[in-house]
């Protein structure tokens, strides 16, 4: 049969009166094979695929109410641990260039007496000038003895080093 | 039921509106994709696309009908499940040489199944059915089985009326020969 003819009837284009008998047999196989197909075909989906199915479609419902969720008590647990260590801090204050000249000279002890004692407001500038002054007073008043006379220092100077 | 009331129900992703779809559509879904893949993955593709629909209901504009769009979604599941499975097997056949034959569940004795066998044998009816190509089958199964109008099958394969007449013909052509080959049609 001709392609194009055979292709008309199966798309019902031909009316089976205008159909030859030798067309007729040869659809007719045809149709048959199709019907084998559809049968081989068949498919009936079980009840536990279902359930599978609409078990996974619920938690797919579920999920955004689940996200928000841990996001709010992740919000929640964020807030109570900023409002505690806010409430709970201790504040360690790095120690500067003269606590650590204070140190080398031994010093230290007696020079956060003074730095209590000197804790006025004072600006910036104020504060740095502050600074030197008595890092040059201690300066003085425990070197001072290098500008008298060689005569009264006739004596060797060792020192160790506590910083490294 | 009411497509629209279940298009709705759908949307508001309503758990009755999925077990009504699952009843009235798995079976047929199913079968497009048993035709397509064979019986392997039928269960994992059918929930893949459920899952599909409940991802992207809510961009049905309902253009098209309902059942197009389930078909074409589970035809584009089944062309990615095809693509995977082609790409595990050339990583296998690195291994060993094996062809990927398609596999049909051997259907139930019914009275069309029955004349057919009279005279050729399953097994002959599911090699010439092997032997077609995935597309072929596919299209042979939306028109001749399923008998969907050429428009509806463009639709679901997103392609052209004109495309779609052009490969059934060929596919038909082939099937054709086939059975001649074997002697049924002759």
């Amino acid at each position: 049969m001709d392609e194009l003819r055979f292709v008309r009837i199966l798309d019902r284009e031909i009316p089976l009166e205008e159909m030859r008998v030798d067309e007729k047999k040869e659809i007719r196989s045809y149709v048959k094979v199709i019907g084998a197909l559809k049968e081989s075909c068949s498919y009936r989906p079980s009840d536990e695929l279902k359930k599978r199915t609409v078990g996974k479609i619920k938690k797919l419902k579920s999920r955004p109410y689940k996200m928000l969720g841990t996001v709010a008590a992740c919000l929640v647990l964020g807030l109570f641990s900023v409002s505690f260590f806010t409430g709970n801090t201790i504040l360690i204050k790095k120690k500067g260039d003269l606590y650590q000249l204070a140190n080398v000279l031994g010093y230290s002890s007696t020079l956060n007496e003074r730095l209590r004692v000197n804790l006025t407001v004072f600006s910036h500038a104020d504060s740095q000038m502050n600074d030197i002054v008595v890092m040059e007073k201690e300066m003085e008043r425990s070197l001072g003895f290098l500008n008298e006379s060689s005569v009264n220092n006739d004596f060797e100077i060792s020192g160790i080093n506590t910083t490294y | 039921m009411d497509e629209k009331k279940l298009l709705d129900g759908l949307k508001k992703k309503k758990v009755w509106a999925y077990e009504v779809l699952y009843d009235d559509y798995a079976p047929r879904l199913g079968s497009v994709i048993k035709s397509y893949l064979g019986y392997d993955d039928v269960e994992d593709v059918i929930q893949e696309v459920f899952i599909k629909v409940f991802k992207n209901v809510k961009k049905f504009r309902g253009d098209a009908k309902l059942s197009t769009w389930l078909y074409r979604i589970a035809v584009n599941v089944c062309k990615d499940t095809l693509a995977k499975r082609k790409r595990n097997n050339e990583f296998l056949t690195d291994f060993v040489e094996s062809e990927d034959k398609v596999t049909f569940e051997p259907p139930a004795t019914t009275n069309v199944f029955g004349e057919v066998m009279d005279e050729i044998s399953f097994e002959e009816l599911m090699l010439v059915v092997g032997k077609l190509s995935e597309d072929d089958r596919l299209l042979i199964k939306l028109r001749d089985i399923d008998d969907l109008s050429y428009e509806e099958i463009a639709d679901i394969l997103e392609k052209p009326v004109g495309t779609v007449k052009s490969r059934l013909h060929y596919a038909r052509k082939r099937l054709k020969e086939m059975l001649e080959e074997v002697g049924y049609i002759g």
